[in-house]
């Protein structure tokens, strides 16, 4: 059963490093983004809907917190990629028939998982924060490596020493994710009955999606967004009553 | 003599990995001088004497990775002009380090401040709509934008040199910027008219029995809800901390209505 579990813990880490490249170190094409990567994790452990639902709450939560400068904001990716993985873990192990009686657009009741999940996970970020400072630290020697070089006039691939540091944010991050994941994922086995009560998070799940609209609001807040809200959300409620 | 198109091609494919050595130190300078790196050995035909041209390069640099691509274009443009003596050696260098700054306010507030969230909100809400589809809708608006940047900006900044500095101007960036976030709140609207609609029913269903006197009460204090707690985001209150506040207190009220 640990193999098991390790196992299942090195597949999501390692697929939870490749998403983390793509936040800072490369592309940046977004597929990094909860709302990709917690379907993909949903994927790999078959269950791509469930993890749909838990990417969608994720990414309105943590809508407003770009990396600006040296800020290195909330880990977002990394909260997905946990939080996907042990509700999968939760659910095999002690999921009751409650939570599949729920359906909210068409997905089960997994997502009633995520606000205890959440508050167990996003203390963590410190340690993902931590691991991406460190990455940041040492990619400074890649770069006097390449300067030493050119300054013996010897023609070095620039390229292959940026590279360096891609490798160096993917093993960090894999790091970073299998210490998380690996305990959560044994306790998870042996709480997931505990957890699986969504009487007990209903309200929860919805107090995290007003939060993840306040966020998202707060981000794109100008003189007129307000307004702008307030009116569409209203002819939405009209048009759905009218039809 | 220009450089050729698969340089252009290396410098595109190269400009993408512009944050893959990011460091506190030199920020992006070591990316941006792998991504010019291509186009240093075409115009100075390789071998050592790209060396100094890579070593002016191999600097301090930090902008939005994104706009990096203009920055990219123009340099290159004024290294060929610098090596037919037509400006200084060390004009795409100093260019780099004074659009640097402004490209990457620019680009903050366009691409992470704009799009993103744009792109985000119309997600969740084909989310609820199409289901897994949402994702390639997603990716598809973001990247368009994204893609659109790295190319057109690298094209542009060759061809234009320092006049990159024009073409950003001319795109009105931070006048589009505002543009979309209207069109985020719009989509919002409607993602909390439907998310209301469709969680808040079920879930008062489950714990109170009169649903449709529940519902509306629910959706106004779900409203109010909204408006307090970002009102707490903009006094500087974080979002994992708003969690807690949040959360906390929501699970022990379900245990208690159980």
């Amino acid at each position: 059963m640990i193999a098991n579990m390790l196992a299942h813990s090195m597949i999501v880490s390692v697929t939870g490093g490749a998403l983390l490249l793509d936040r800072t170190a490369a592309f940046q094409t977004m597929v990094s983004r909860p709302l990709v990567a917690a379907p993909l994790i949903g994927w790999v452990l078959g269950n791509p809907l469930m993890g749909l639902a838990i990417g969608v709450v994720l990414e309105i939560i943590f809508i407003g917190d770009p990396p600006v400068g040296s800020h290195i904001p909330v880990n977002e990716t990394a909260l997905a990629v946990v939080i996907t993985s042990v509700t999968a873990t939760a659910l095999d192990a002690g999921g009751s028939p409650g939570l599949h009686e729920v359906r909210y657009f068409g997905i089960t009741g997994a997502l009633l998982l995520l606000p205890p999940l959440l508050l167990v996970v996003v203390p963590l970020n410190m340690i993902y924060q931590r691991a991406d400072a460190l990455t940041r630290r040492l990619n400074a020697g890649f770069f006097y490596a390449a300067a030493r070089s050119l300054e013996e006039g010897v023609p070095v691939s620039l390229m292959k020493e940026n590279l360096k540091g891609l490798l160096l944010f993917f093993l960090t991050g894999t790091a970073a994710l299998f210490i998380t994941i690996f305990p959560l994922t044994i306790a998870a086995s042996y709480f997931g009955a505990f957890l699986a009560m969504p009487f007990f998070f209903s309200f929860a799940l919805a107090g995290c999606l007003i939060l993840g609209i306040a966020a998202a609001l707060n981000a794109v807040c100008t003189d007129r967004s307000l307004i702008i809200f307030i009116t569409a959300c209203m002819g939405a409620i009209i048009l759905w009553i009218v039809r | 003599m220009s450089i050729r198109t698969g340089t252009k091609l290396k410098v595109f494919f190269s400009s993408f990995f512009i944050q893959a050595s990011w460091s506190f130190e030199k920020m992006q300078g070591l990316g941006f001088a792998a991504a010019i790196s291509p186009a240093m050995k075409d115009v100075f035909n390789g071998g050592r004497s790209s060396i100094p041209a890579m070593r002016r390069h191999l600097a301090y640099y930090n902008a939005h990775p994104y706009m990096a691509s203009p920055i990219l274009g123009a340099a290159i443009r004024l290294e060929e002009k610098g090596r037919d003596a037509e400006c200084p050696v060390d004009a795409g260098a100093r260019l780099k380090g004074m659009l640097m700054g402004p490209y990457g306010a620019i680009g903050d507030s366009f691409f992470w401040g704009s799009v993103r969230p744009l792109a985000s909100c119309l997600g969740v809400l084909c989310a609820m709509l199409w289901g897994l589809w949402c994702i390639p809708v997603f990716l598809v608006f973001y990247n368009a934008f994204h893609l659109w940047m790295r190319w057109d900006g690298l094209m542009k900044g060759y061809m234009l040199g320092e006049g990159v500095v024009g073409y950003v101007i001319s795109l009105e960036l931070p006048k589009w910027s505002i543009r979309l976030r209207y069109a985020s709140a719009a989509v919002l609207g409607i993602f909390f008219a439907m998310a209301a609609f469709g969680l808040a029913r079920p879930v008062m269903a489950w714990h109170l029995n009169n649903q449709g006197t529940w519902l509306f009460a629910g959706m106004i204090l779900a409203f109010i809800s909204t408006f307090f707690l970002k009102m707490f985001l903009r006094k500087g209150i974080t979002v994992t901390s708003l969690v807690y506040i949040v959360v906390l207190p929501l699970i022990i009220l379900g245990a208690i209505l159980r």
